[in-house]
């Protein structure tokens, strides 16, 4: 499991690579918890290098959502494979998590 | 954590008759169920020793999670009855970070329960989508 930040003009783009599971989580979450305490409040998860993802991961990402609103800002996820978006379409968790086709255009339309 | 996925990945080299669909949803019922005896499972009295057995028939996979030496699961009961719409329905649970688990294993998969002394089994089965 590997967690990439990198700053963009607008936005920073979390990329998590590996397995998103409970050993994992709560690394993601670290990761994006402590971008959002530096100041940055719209991030991006990239999610085109993540090989699995299960409820833990999910709620790793819900809990960096909220983090994200209370902040003012907002998360969003991008590149969103398979396997994520059946987690996502069995929990109607995307719904509230709308996946979207790469990071550049996740806060096209803020 | 890493040896179920790693085990899941030799089943699926070995059984590569299994769609694409059965197989994410296979993976994602078995560490979920790992996950959540390692999460709440209680050693009696020692630590807990987790077994898996995972098989891809023809028309059916299984998967077999013994926990040894372990407590009684303490499942809060409702948990068993309630599925994902149940779930959803609870306003309140829609950003919860917590409690999806058993909710999606029981919906990718049938779930069985045994106890015997201080073994705890965990049977999953999922019926592929292979023609037969």
């Amino acid at each position: 499991m590997q967690i990439d930040v990198e700053r963009h003009d607008t936005y920073s783009e979390v990329s998590s690579q590996g397995r998103l599971n409970m050993v994992a989580a709560p690394k993601l979450k670290e990761a994006i918890s402590s971008e959002i305490g530096t100041g940055a409040k719209r991030i991006v998860v990239n999610l085109g290098k993540t090989e699995f993802m299960d409820s833990s991961g999910l709620g790793a990402l819900i809990s960096c959502l909220k983090l994200a609103r209370q902040a003012g800002g907002d998360l969003r996820i991008a590149n969103v494979p398979q396997q994520v978006l059946m987690v996502l379409q069995l929990t109607s968790m995307d719904r509230v998590l709308t996946p979207y086709p790469d990071a550049a255009s996740a806060f096209d339309r803020a | 954590m890493d040896y179920v996925h790693n085990q899941l990945e030799r089943l699926w080299l070995a059984a590569d008759h299994v769609p694409l669909p059965d197989r994410m949803a296979f993976d994602l019922a078995v560490i979920e169920t790992v996950s959540n005896t390692v999460r709440h499972g209680v050693g009696d009295p020692g630590p807990v020793e987790v077994g898996i057995d995972l098989t891809a028939t023809p028309i059916e996979l299984l998967a077999t999670i013994t926990e040894y030496g372990a407590a009684e699961p303490r499942v809060d009961a409702a948990a068993y009855r309630d599925s994902m719409d149940e779930v959803l329905d609870d306003a309140q649970q829609v950003l919860a970070e917590s409690g999806r688990g058993l909710a999606m294993i029981q919906t990718l998969v049938s779930l069985g329960f045994e106890r015997e002394g201080t073994t705890n089994v965990w049977r999953l089965r999922r019926r592929t989508s292979v023609p037969v």
